[in-house]
């Protein structure tokens, strides 16, 4: 148990420090360095948990799942130290959508923003919702709920509130406070 | 505080107390009410500002993770409207602005660039709220917010003068309103407190406080009653107690003082102050030495004195104190030591005025050392003075001399002009004797017409010079009383004092022995006495016939005899004979009258000699009663001294009837001097015994210088005619020419004649016929012991 406790402590030193130095990032405006895009974009990522209300599920961890070609590599790892709802986040890298894990959170990269999907729905051997992020205009059009998009060298959010809603997935309406919301109308 | 309010009266100490409570709880609330209100509105305050910037960053959260500063900015606009806002700001995690709003004109207050990581406080009236933003337990920034309150401070403050003024005129309202309720305890008080004036001014006992309540004001009103009605029964008690006691200090009929330790009067009794003539008062604080003689000043001292060192005795003197008025009084004063409540000595004096006392005791020390007559000292001082020069011989040597001074002629002055010629002669010889003295010398009266003088430092040659020219001074006095003249000599005897002299007595002896041999020498003249002289020898004997008399008279040493008086015709008449007296000394020897009789005589033992006289000579005779028919007369000697001894003539009378004498038997026989000096007694005594059948003889008639015309007066039977007539008569034909004058006018007043000292029987034979009746002398019968006598002159065997 003493060992337990000691990991536990230990572990949330890393842990802060690791999130100290992504807000800090995200707060650097950044250049072109896609290197620090993509570390705001990785905290981001981890923000939307808390402005996103998961209905629960029988899953034991938050997977976030990575589909197409990684563009964060290694600067997105040490997520998997945080928890959302007391689930610890598991990164999982796809090159497509599997029916065997089930994804809280789906970002889709580049070319794999063509397999979403107008429901947004994805096999699965759950019934839970999926949020989805991705980085294109089009990507909102095609019923995805979240895009990042650049403005004035900062990561912006576009919303695709339509979308979302029909997801069953609850937004804080902080996050559309800060947020671009998509007025399009949906696919299905 | 308490003690400024100690003299305040109880109206006042009651609205002090009234004021002070309502003020003070009125400052108190005030005080509270504007900590609590400030306190409060602190709280408010910082409680509103706080939820806002709560609000604030809660809302900002999206903003801050996502770094959008535009919203925040736009949720900080909101706080502009706050009254009291000046700045506020949204800081990153890192402390830096990430987002801030200022009010459009107080710009001066911006928020700080960095956050310091500081807490929510006030500084004066400007609030800094600090409020963390978090999210998800993670510090993601900071709501900073900064208001003025002062504004609302200033109107809170005033809402609370508000309060405070309204507080205060409640307060005022509801003091005006109870302070007549302080009339409740204080008219009762002041009530009282007018009766006990009233008492103290008036001191009247009959005031009674009004009871106006039963509350402890009551109970005190008639606790105060009972008081003054003991008071009351108290002070009449002392009152009276003190008049009498007042009465015992100030009347008391003695001087009393209390003295203070230096002598000054604190207090006198008013019996006191008006001895000394001043009051109480003026008395007070003088000193006692201011009224004490001159002369005694001393002595007070010493009193004084002694008085501290024996502290508990009683001591005592007498003292003169002088007057206002220069009166001297005697005082006789006690004092003695008291210590005071203040642990001082004082005297306590009493003085008794002792004036009278003491001029009656000077008097009488006068009248006990001089005579009354003639103002000289007298015997008993002379003897005094007699001693001291006689200690004053023993101890230095010193020579004095003694002078015994008898009168020759006195007594024919005294007899002839009477006693008061006497008196006024001894007074003026008395003066003319004193300026002959020297100042150093005494003199004195020392018997009837007998003076002594002490000249002191003298010899005896000295002496006799100066006794001599009294002797002339005397001789040359010519004293006049009525119409007729006395010319006196004077008999001195002298004896010296000196070292070899004995004590006072022998001293007065020897100077009497001279005197009386001065006269025996044949008057008028200056005798030193001698102790070898013999014939002073027999006359010092005198002085101590007188113990020898009284001791003779205790014891009868005395012997009566008896010589005939026979009649010159020869007719029968039974046993006529005239009693005589012998003293029968140790050895058995018979002394005759001559030796004892003047001494009896100058030392009032006469009567007593007399008495026993006749008591013996009347035992005797009752030894005879039955043969008394033959005794015709039997005469004894009354001397001058028993006539005027008033118990005489009791004891006479006594004397007849114890022994049953028949009065008619018994002659008594008074000489012509002694019968005239006192005159009126003697013929008052002569009566009296006459009249009981006694029979009197005027013993030694004719040697007296006395008148015929006194025969008239003198109711007596025989005269005895003088012997120094009847002895020479054959030779001198005076002496028979007096003898037959006498014995005529005597048979002329129907009296009988005596012939004295028939010594032959020629002289009997001439007296016969001369016609005198009787004869008594040596020739005709010796004296015999009375016994005798009277057995053969009664028994009828041998009968005469």
């Amino acid at each position: 148990m003493k060992k337990t406790g000691f990991h536990k402590k230990s572990r949330l030193f890393l842990l802060i420090s690791s999130l100290t130095a992504l807000l800090f990032l995200s707060a650097q405006p950044f250049a072109q360095d896609k290197s620090n895009e993509y570390k705001i974009k990785a905290g981001y990522l981890y923000n939307f948990t808390k402005f996103i209300y998961w209905p629960d599920n029988e899953s034991a961890t938050f997977n976030l799942c990575i589909v197409g070609d990684d563009p964060f590599g290694s600067i997105i790892n040490p997520i998997e130290k945080r928890t959302v709802n007391n689930k610890p986040i598991r990164l999982h890298r796809f090159q497509t959508i599997t029916k065997k894990t089930h994804c809280h959170l789906i970002y889709f990269s580049g070319q794999a923003e063509k397999l979403i999907k107008k429901d947004n729905s994805f096999p699965t051997n759950s019934s839970a919702p999926s949020l989805t992020v991705g980085e294109s205009d089009q990507f909102i059009k095609a019923n995805g709920m979240i895009s990042f998009f650049l403005s004035a060298g900062k990561v912006k959010l576009r919303i695709n509130l339509a979308s979302l809603k029909k997801s069953g997935l609850t937004v804080s309406a902080k996050l559309l406070e800060v947020s671009d919301i998509y007025e399009g109308k949906s696919n299905d | 505080m308490i003690k400024f309010l100690q003299n305040f009266s109880i109206k006042k100490k009651l609205i002090a107390l009234q004021a002070f409570s309502s003020l003070s709880g009125l400052f108190f609330t005030t005080i509270l009410l504007l900590v609590f209100e400030v306190t409060e509105f602190k709280h408010d305050a910082k409680q509103k500002a706080s939820t806002m910037a709560e609000l604030v960053g809660n809302r900002s959260t999206a903003a801050l993770i996502f770094d959008d500063p535009t919203l925040a900015k736009e949720n900080l606009e909101p706080l502009i409207q706050l009254a009291s806002f000046h700045s506020a700001c949204i800081y990153d995690s890192h402390g830096k602005v990430f987002a801030s709003l200022n009010h459009k004109i107080r710009t001066e207050t911006a928020c700080p660039n960095q956050y310091s990581g500081a807490k929510t406080f006030f500084k004066q009236a400007s609030l800094y709220v600090y409020e963390p933003i978090f999210i998800d337990s993670e510090l993601i920034g900071t709501v900073y917010i900064f208001a003025n309150l002062e504004q609302s401070f200033l109107r809170k403050l005033q809402s609370i003068g508000v309060l405070f003024i309204v507080l205060l005129a409640a307060t005022v309202i509801s003091f005006l309103l109870t302070s007549p309720l302080i009339g409740v305890i204080t008219i009762p008080l002041n009530s009282l407190l007018n009766t006990v004036n009233k008492f103290i001014n008036k001191k009247d006992y009959s005031l009674r406080a009004i009871k106006q309540g039963n509350d402890e004001l009551g109970t005190l009103v008639d606790t105060f009653n009972e008081m003054i009605a003991t008071v009351g029964q108290q002070h009449h008690a002392l009152t009276a107690a003190k008049d009498h006691y007042q009465a015992l200090y100030n009347d008391n009929p003695t001087m009393v003082f209390n003295l203070s330790k230096n002598r000054s009067i604190i207090s006198v009794n008013q019996y006191g102050a008006k001895q000394l003539g001043l009051t109480c008062e003026e008395l007070q604080g003088r000193s006692i030495f201011n009224f004490i003689h001159p002369d005694d000043k001393q002595a007070a001292q010493d009193f004084f004195y002694s008085c501290i060192s024996m502290p508990k005795k009683v001591h005592k003197h007498e003292i003169r104190k002088i007057c206002k008025n220069g009166q001297i009084i005697w005082v006789r004063e006690s004092a003695r030591v008291i210590i005071n409540e203040n642990e001082q000595y004082n005297f306590l004096l009493v003085c008794e005025d002792i004036t009278e006392t003491r001029l009656l005791s000077k008097k009488l020390a006068y009248q006990a050392s001089h005579d009354s007559l003639t103002g000289l000292v007298n015997r008993n001082q002379f003897d005094k003075f007699l001693k001291l020069i006689l200690e004053k011989a023993h101890n230095d040597q010193s020579e004095h001399v003694l002078c015994y001074l008898d009168l020759d002629q006195f007594k024919v002055v005294n007899d002839t002009s009477g006693h008061l010629a006497g008196d006024a002669l001894l007074r003026q010889l008395g003066n003319v004797l004193r300026k002959q003295i020297r100042s150093g010398d005494v003199l004195a009266r020392l018997g009837g017409d007998e003076f002594g003088i002490i000249m002191s430092h003298c010899s005896l040659n000295e002496a006799y010079q100066a006794c001599e020219k009294l002797r002339n001074t005397i001789r040359g006095f010519q004293f006049a009383w009525e119409d007729r003249s006395f010319f006196i000599g004077v008999s001195i005897g002298l004896s010296s004092i000196n070292n070899h002299s004995g004590n006072a007595v022998e001293i007065l002896k020897e100077a009497d022995s001279a005197c009386y041999a001065a006269k025996e020498n044949g008057r008028n003249r200056i005798h030193v006495f001698n102790p070898d002289d013999e014939e002073l020898a027999s006359r010092r004997g005198e002085m101590q016939w007188i113990e020898k008399i009284q001791h003779a008279i205790a014891k009868n040493q005395f012997i009566l005899y008896g010589q005939r008086i026979v009649p010159t015709s020869d007719t029968e008449e039974g046993l006529h004979f005239e009693t005589l007296i012998r003293y029968q000394d140790k050895q058995g020897n018979i002394i005759p009258p001559g030796a004892f009789l003047p001494a009896a005589e100058r030392y009032n033992l006469a009567p007593a000699l007399d008495k026993w006289v006749i008591n013996n000579l009347f035992n005797c005779l009752s030894n005879y009663k039955d043969d008394l028919q033959h005794l015709s007369l039997c005469s004894v000697n009354l001397s001058g001294l028993s006539l005027s001894d008033e118990s005489m003539l009791d004891f006479i009378n006594n004397a007849f009837n114890k022994y049953s004498i028949p009065p008619e038997k018994i002659c008594f026989e008074i000489t012509e001097t002694a019968a005239i000096s006192n005159l009126n007694y003697a013929s008052k005594f002569i009566t009296l015994l006459r009249a009981k059948g006694c029979s009197f003889s005027l013993d030694d008639f004719g040697c007296g210088l006395s008148s015929f015309a006194y025969l008239k007066n003198l109711p007596v039977d025989f005269l005895k005619i003088d012997g120094l007539f009847v002895k020479d008569i054959i030779e001198d034909p005076v002496d028979r020419a007096m003898v037959k004058s006498i014995d005529e006018v005597g048979h002329i007043m129907n009296k009988k004649t005596i012939a004295e000292f028939v010594e032959n029987d020629q002289i009997f034979n001439q007296l016969k016929d001369l016609g005198v009746d009787y004869a008594q002398g040596y020739e005709i019968a010796k004296p015999i012991p009375l016994k005798e006598l009277l057995t053969t002159a009664l028994s009828p065997q041998t009968f005469y």
